[in-house]
């Protein structure tokens, strides 16, 4: 299938493309290394040619496919789970940084918190592998026929559901009324070691709905090199 | 469209043909020009009777190539401009490419006689 063409005179900004490219080409597994490749290819090409990109490549979920499968439900799961197990590591960091107990001792962990940490799970890992999932594949399909409307509600409805459930069945199993109860304790430094080894698995870990703009393979500066460029206000220039 | 020899070609059926050799016209570029990057190359293969090939094709077709290490690729770098890859043949896409030639015409003159009425 080649997909939607873009409106009739209506020019797809490649940059765009190459942004929703690379995070389709990312969801279905294909290494960063091989995501820049590709991406440079459609720049180079477009640049050379002038040719509209959908026009010369399809939508981006279909070119994506000639590339890499689109992840299946085995991976998705996968990264459902993850996403839960990394998504409340910034909870935990929070929690290990401002609880009141003293700095050797053990951190209470009270109904709150596990309410938090469950909450921050559930609601972070469910809505962007189910719905996000779809509409960002629909997004990848609408390239040069703008932004739907629809998106936006079944977006934000989503949301509004899927935490107005997670508040009430966090309350009704839970319980956590604010009375101070301990259900138990956890050493500070296991809970900050946990938390920020989820923060660390939340940022490799794909996301659907972030579409950033892979790094030029011939760009072989170091990392230093690009922080130090990012700082200068050079960063985001086109280095392809 | 209009075949080789006068005939009308559905284009479903022509595409269905260059599916199976296009690897090899890709190769047989690459082998005359030395080195090519993707936009010469759908030029050549359009100045060898090939037109309306999309990038959409092309790129993951060599890219399947370079995996099977038939052909290699290197970026240069131009002021101003995008980086550029450039694709040449390994020796052993040289040899696939002689192998896919002599399988061709064989194949082809096969076809030819089993067409005859």
């Amino acid at each position: 299938m080649e997909g939607m063409r873009p409106v009739d005179g209506m020019r797809v900004d490649v940059l765009e493309y190459c942004r929703v490219l690379a995070s389709q080409l990312r969801l279905a597994g294909l290494p960063e290394s091989r995501v820049r490749v590709v991406v440079q290819d459609v720049l180079a090409h477009v640049e050379a040619t002038g040719e509209d990109p959908v026009e010369a490549f399809g939508q981006p979920t279909d070119y994506a496919a000639q590339w890499a499968r689109p992840p299946g439900v085995l991976r998705v799961l996968g990264l459902m789970v993850a996403t839960a197990v990394a998504f409340p590591g910034f909870w935990l960091v929070f929690t290990a940084f401002t609880s009141p107990a003293p700095w050797a001792g053990a951190v209470p962990v009270t109904p709150f918190l596990v309410s938090m940490v469950v909450g921050t799970a559930v609601a972070g890992a469910v809505q962007p592998w189910t719905v996000g999932l779809w509409l960002e594949r629909r997004a990848g399909r609408r390239v040069g026929r703008g932004r739907s409307p629809l998106d936006a509600v079944v977006a934000a409805l989503t949301w509004a559901v899927l935490i107005v459930l997670t508040l009430v069945v966090v309350q009704r199993v839970l319980k956590p009324d604010g009375d101070g109860r301990t259900l138990f304790s956890v050493p500070r430094r296991v809970l900050l070691a946990v938390g920020l080894g989820g923060m660390a698995l939340s940022f490799v870990l794909p996301s659907p709905g972030v579409q950033t703009m892979p790094r030029s393979p011939a760009d072989h500066r170091s990392w230093w090199a690009r922080v130090r460029s990012l700082l200068a206000g050079t960063g985001n220039r086109r280095r392809f | 469209m209009l075949g080789g020899m006068g005939e009308v070609v559905r284009p479903d059926r022509e595409s269905q043909w260059l599916k199976g050799v296009l690897d090899l016209a890709v190769l047989a570029v690459l082998a005359r020009e030395g080195s090519a990057y993707g936009y010469s190359l759908l030029r050549s293969l359009a100045d060898a009777g090939l037109p309306g090939l999309r990038g959409g094709t092309v790129y993951p077709l060599l890219g399947r190539l370079e995996d099977d290490g038939l052909v290699q690729s290197e970026w240069t770098v131009a002021d101003g401009a995008p980086a550029r890859r450039y694709f040449a043949l390994t020796p052993a896409g040289r040899q696939v490419l002689a192998e896919g030639r002599d399988g061709w015409s064989s194949f082809a003159d096969r076809m030819t006689r089993a067409l005859e009425v």
